[in-house]
């Protein structure tokens, strides 16, 4: 059952983007409509270590190249004046460890979450601080070449009301990948191809699941959902 | 009354009751393509290898979550 009374909202509601990539700057292109002719008081504070390369042409959604985060905090400014928005040019870790941004000045209790990572690792690490957190609404997508999922965890007044990204995802437990500040030149350079498409129907099953919060509509049960676009479906899943 | 096998975006409709999670899944690796791993819920609870499926049961094998994004 959808909880109709959430705890209260705060008056300046703050979106996390992590990633700035396939997903992540599909998601920011979208939502920044959004938000700009939303009543609320937004700030978008966008995230990300890496630099747009010409390469990154053929998948992600940016005007020039340089640092993400600063590229994609320019456009929203320069487009989208309702919209405060916060750059932070740094990989997110535990601890701030090697020039990274500690995670727990990343993400605050009342924060929504767009987790559009490339690694289990920082997913895992980005889920476990939000149970620290009093209130809090993680949506987490990640695609292969074809299909992926997005997954939804929300805790409100220290209560999980969904269940936790690891509880039936052992890949979360046993974690087989690296963080980006823990990789290597020429680990960070090998990467297998993806989709287009497939980034963005993660992309858009994140905000879908936005959207349904907002509304007060999302089956908080249904807190996974999968998706192949070969097979041109999408399909929620019960998690209790 | 059928079960439902599911894994990912892919469902089977068939009559499995009394097989035991690790029969169907022996069953049903190649056509579902199930990862070993794949954690088998039953009406959106985890059960164990040995859990006997009734008249009704939806059995997912949970896909593992999407790596890539960036």
């Amino acid at each position: 059952m959808a909880d109709k009374n959430p705890s209260a909202q705060p008056k300046e509601r703050r979106i996390v983007v992590i990633g700035l990539g396939g997903i992540g700057s599909w998601v920011v292109q979208a939502i920044c409509p959004f938000l700009q002719f939303s009543q609320d008081n937004w700030i978008l504070v966008l995230i990300d270590g890496d630099e747009y390369e010409e390469k990154n042409r053929a998948r992600q959604a940016f005007d020039e190249l340089g640092p993400k985060a600063q590229v994609q905090v320019s456009w929203v400014a320069r487009k989208y004046s309702h919209v405060r928005v916060q750059a932070i040019a740094q990989y997110i870790s535990s601890g701030g460890e090697e020039n990274t941004y500690p995670i727990r000045d990343a993400i605050r209790s009342g924060d929504i979450i767009f987790s559009c990572l490339d690694n289990h690792k920082t997913r895992k690490m980005v889920a476990d601080h939000c149970t620290t957190l009093r209130d809090v609404t993680l949506i987490s997508g990640g695609n292969e070449y074809t299909d992926g999922n997005i997954q939804i965890f929300i805790r409100r007044q220290d209560e999980d009301k969904t269940c936790r990204l690891e509880k039936y995802h052992p890949e979360f437990i046993n974690l087989a990948d690296k963080a980006p500040f823990e990789m290597s030149c020429e680990e960070l350079a090998t990467s297998s191809p993806q989709l287009i498409f497939a980034n963005l129907t993660a992309a858009t099953l994140m905000l879908n699941a936005f959207y349904a919060l907002e509304q007060r509509k999302l089956d908080w049960q249904k807190s996974e959902v999968y998706f192949d676009i070969v097979a041109n479906a999408s399909t929620p899943r019960t998690r209790k | 009354m059928a079960n439902s096998i599911i894994n990912g975006v892919n469902t089977l409709q068939a009559d499995l009751t009394g097989k035991t999670v690790v029969e169907v899944r022996g069953m049903l690796t190649q056509a579902l393509n199930i990862d070993p791993q794949a954690t088998p819920v039953v009406n959106g609870t985890a059960v164990d290898a040995n859990y006997k499926l009734v008249d009704g049961d939806e059995l997912e094998f949970v896909k593992a979550s999407g790596t890539k994004g960036c």
